[in-house]
Parts: C-alpha cells; structure tokens; sequence
C-alpha cells in the first residue's frame, strides 16, 4: 500500500508525516488512531499539514513505514460532531485591518461580516501554551504577516497568512489582530487542559463592547457557559 | 530545606522535562546542557528525582538548612561552602546550617548544582522544570525555599572517576545537519551560512539568537513542529535556534539542525561570542 504522505525524519525518534494538502480536516482521526496503534509513541503532534509522532526512543525508517503501512488513512476519517459559538469583540482599537486595507472602511466591514459567517476548525494548539491554531480562512481572506512583532494582548484572535490564532497570553507576534475573545479555551490547571478539543468547529459570535466586559466578568467569576453544539 | 537567600542571575529548578504536553503547546524543557545535566545525576543520582539548578551566568546563595551532599557540573564557576573554595564536578558534603555560594562563571554560561535528595514540590505536568505560566514563576526569587529530602549520609556515592569533558564549553564549532527546509536555500545561501561566522546576538532558555549575512525572504509558511536544536531563519536576517523552552511550533525556515551533543556546545556560548558551523552531510 502506497503511503499518502511523504516521511520527514526530524531526529532518531521525531518523524513527520507530511500531506499534500495543507489545512487536511481528518489528520486529527488519523493521528489519534496512530497513537493508539504505533507502538512506542509517547506524543502525536498535529499541525496544519503534518501529523509528527515522538517516540520513546530511536525507531528506524524501516520500521516506522511497516507500522504506519498496517493503517488505512482513508478508513479513519470521522465528521467533526463538536461546534463552539466562541465570544469575539471585533478589532474597532488596534486598526491592524484598517492599516492592512490602507484605510477603506468598508474593505473592514466586508472582511468583518465574511469573517462572522464563516466555521473554523481547531487545527492545534503550539506556540504557547493554549495557543490555538484555525483552519478554515478561505484563500481570499488570507492576511499577510506584519514585518514587525506587535505587542499581542491575552484573549486576542490575529491573522498569519491562512492561519487564524488564538493568544493565551500576552506575547509578541506578526499576525494581524483582527479583535480579542473573552474566554479561556483551555485551563491549564485543569486534566484534561483542553475545553475546546483540536477537531472541534468554532463559530465566533460576534459581541460588543458591554458584552464583551460582562463576559470577562462571568469568567473571571468562573460563571460563564460555554455554548456548544453536539451534531 | 534550602533558602534562596539570593537567586543570581537566572537560577531555575529543571529535571528531565515534561514531555507529552506538546499537543496543548507546552514544550519539554529540562537542563539546556544536557550532558552537564547527566554528568550531575551520575554523581549524584536517585532513583526518583534528577531535579537540578540551572545556573546562568551567576549562580545562588543558599542557606542549606539540613546536612546534604551536593555537586557542581557545567560551566566552571566559583564555589564557596562557608568561605571555603570547592572544585567543580566533586560531591561534597554540606553540614547543617552551611550558606553555600555559587559566584561567576569562568567561561561558559551555565552551571548545575545538583543535592542528594528528592526535591519536592508542585509538578505541574509531571514535571517540576519552572516555565512560566505552567509553573507561576520562571525561576528562583529571593527567599523561595525548597525542600530538599536529602538522602542518609550513609548513602552511597559512586566513585566519582568519570571521565568528565570540559572542552565542549569552549568550542566554538557547531556540528550541524540539514534542516527540513535545507533545500529552500539557494546553494549559494547554502554555503555562505556554511562558511560565515555567525554571532550569538542574544539568548534564553527559549532560544539563541545568531546573527547571520544570508538574506531570503521566505514564502508564508505554515506553522510547522519546532524541536530544541532546529535552526531557523527569520524575514529579518538572523537565526533562531530553538532550545529547552522553545515554542513547540512555529512559522520560520527550518534550515538546519543541531545534533544533542552540539547543542550542549551552543547552550554554552555566551553573547557576543562567535562560532561556525560544520556539517558533514551537505
């Protein structure tokens, strides 16, 4: 059987399957089944194109295809059954999408409105801890990096070329803030951390401003529901 | 127990890491040099605790409150038990009440004190390496204490004949192998990162900065798995080398990597200071 990907080597016990198509919805089924059933996985790694799997110590080429091959990709694909309706307060501060569509108003409103009616999908978490990576931004909406790092807030939602990011904390980044979400997504002191699972849909909602201060409220006082949606 | 009497400059409690969490973004961490790390759980090792402190540049003062051996690994620094100077990679035996005093490195950046004894405390994620936010601070501060439950005296310590090496600290060539997105650089691009000098500009526990002529300007890539040792060149001209608490992902061409053993050499190099790199494979 023919492998659907092609095998990147990172270290004697780091390899990376990698896809043709990026932003792949089923590599979430696929990697799980794998760390169910390779031997000697400690981690599987999802990223937007590659599932990486870490072992607990050196495992050959050889090997590894022989594992992989007794797996039928095809046959582990499931539809996503979780949808979150996620808080977002759209940017009307830091104007990166202004600056970004040098000023015309309406190019915003346009990007805005697209923006709400569109279902992303939880590709990962990476970067910083809780740090959540979307798939789901359709070409044409794709944003081009800054070429400085910003002073990016908690909470904040930005933009990397087709990757949609959620900030955990305070950091710097070269994304395009597009606005900021109230709600943790994962708590670290809490097993399991994650509320929101990669494979999950999201569907932001918009909110504004007096919203978006009360449900900071509800979650600081650990009063917030989470909406979802089982399908 | 042990009472930071003061932190120096960056002191951080470290052990083999918290692996398995990388899915939820939170990397491994662990000692940066890893070879001085195994050479201090060989001298003093314990069946359920290889925790150390890591030490940058200038080590702790430290109230020892209880008797309890320790030894110093890593880059040379100055070591002071109750104003008596002590060697480095040498267990000793701490009496009750001692102020032990780690000073300046030598040369090198990081040192490792290493106790005979479980160092207990929270381990968030199986692991007591500070990272911040999973543990609420990245390093010691001044009047933290930990407590040590030290091993009996009667202990025993394996003869401390190691064949320890010393010479890696200073070296200043980088064994490295191609990166998985090696083969994006022109071969001109190639042999210049190659064949330059490349200056540490700045470093952490997350990464070391190198300063480099090679200029490429990178399609959008997608965030892609970064593992401690890769090279990676930024839009702006510089390299980053991914270390202990490197983000578990990231953006930027993968265009080399450091071999474990070479790593520890990097994790050694203070800023300012210039190395090359070699690689046999391109």
């Amino acid at each position: 059987m023919s492998l659907p990907f092609k095998l990147l080597q990172l270290s004697p016990s780091i390899y990376s399957l990698c896809f043709e198509s990026s932003f792949d919805s089923d590599l979430h089924h696929y990697a799980a089944v794998l760390k169910k059933s390779i031997p000697k996985v400690e981690e599987v790694l999802c990223t937007f194109d590659r599932v990486t799997l870490f072992f607990t110590e050196d495992v050959t080429k050889a090997e590894l295809v022989g594992a992989l091959s007794t797996i039928d990709y095809q046959k582990t694909a499931v539809a996503p059954c979780v949808v979150w309706e996620i808080p977002l307060y759209f940017d009307t501060e830091y104007k990166d999408l202004l600056t970004y569509f040098q000023g015309d108003q309406n190019a915003v409103i346009r990007y805005q409105e697209r923006f709400f009616s569109l279902q992303f999908r939880l590709s990962f978490y990476g970067f910083l801890p809780g740090f959540g990576y979307l798939s789901g931004l359709p070409t044409s909406m794709h944003l081009d990096r800054k070429q400085n790092p910003v002073g990016i807030a908690k909470g904040d939602v930005a933009i990397g070329g087709g990757q949609v990011g959620v900030y955990p904390q305070a950091s710097p980044g070269g994304w395009q803030r597009i606005g900021n979400c109230p709600v943790p997504w994962m708590d670290l002191r809490q097993d399991p951390s994650a509320r929101i699972k990669p494979g999950d849909s999201i569907r932001f909602v918009a909110v504004d401003e007096a919203d978006f201060h009360a449900i900071a409220l509800q979650v600081k006082n650990n009063q917030y529901h989470f909406k979802k949606e089982i399908k | 127990m042990i009472r930071v009497l003061d932190p120096g400059f960056f002191t951080s409690m470290q052990d083999a890491g918290r692996k398995g969490f990388r899915h939820l973004g939170v990397p491994v961490s662990g000692a940066m040099d890893q070879y001085a790390f195994a050479v201090a759980n060989a001298l003093l090792p314990h069946p359920n605790d290889q925790c150390v402190l890591e030490c940058t540049y200038h080590g702790p003062t430290l109230a020892l409150e209880k008797s309890v051996r320790f030894v110093v690994t890593g880059a040379p620094i100055s070591i002071d038990l109750d104003g008596e100077p002590l060697r480095m990679n040498t267990v000793y035996l701490a009496t009750a009440g001692s102020i032990l005093r780690l000073g300046k490195v030598k040369k090198g950046v990081r040192s490792y004190l290493r106790f005979s004894g479980e160092l207990l405390g929270p381990k968030p994620m199986g692991s007591a390496s500070m990272f911040y936010p999973i543990t609420p601070h990245n390093r010691l501060r001044k009047n933290d204490t930990i407590e040590c439950n030290a091993l009996p005296q009667k202990h025993s310590i394996p003869n401390a004949r190691m064949n320890i090496q010393q010479e890696y600290i200073t070296r200043e060539i980088i064994d490295v192998n191609p990166g998985p997105d090696w083969n994006e650089l022109s071969p001109d691009s190639q042999k210049q990162l190659l064949n330059e000098t490349h200056r540490v500009e700045g470093q952490n526990r997350m990464g070391y900065r190198l300063s480099t002529a090679v200029d490429f300007s990178a399609p959008q890539l997608l965030s892609q798995v970064v593992i401690p040792g890769m090279i990676q060149l930024t839009p702006g001209k510089k390299l980053l080398v991914a270390t202990a608490d490197c983000q578990v992902t990231g953006g930027y061409l993968q265009v080399l990597q450091i071999s474990p053993p070479a790593l520890n050499v990097l994790v050694q190099k203070p800023e300012h200071c210039t190395l090359t790199f070699r690689s046999k494979q391109t």
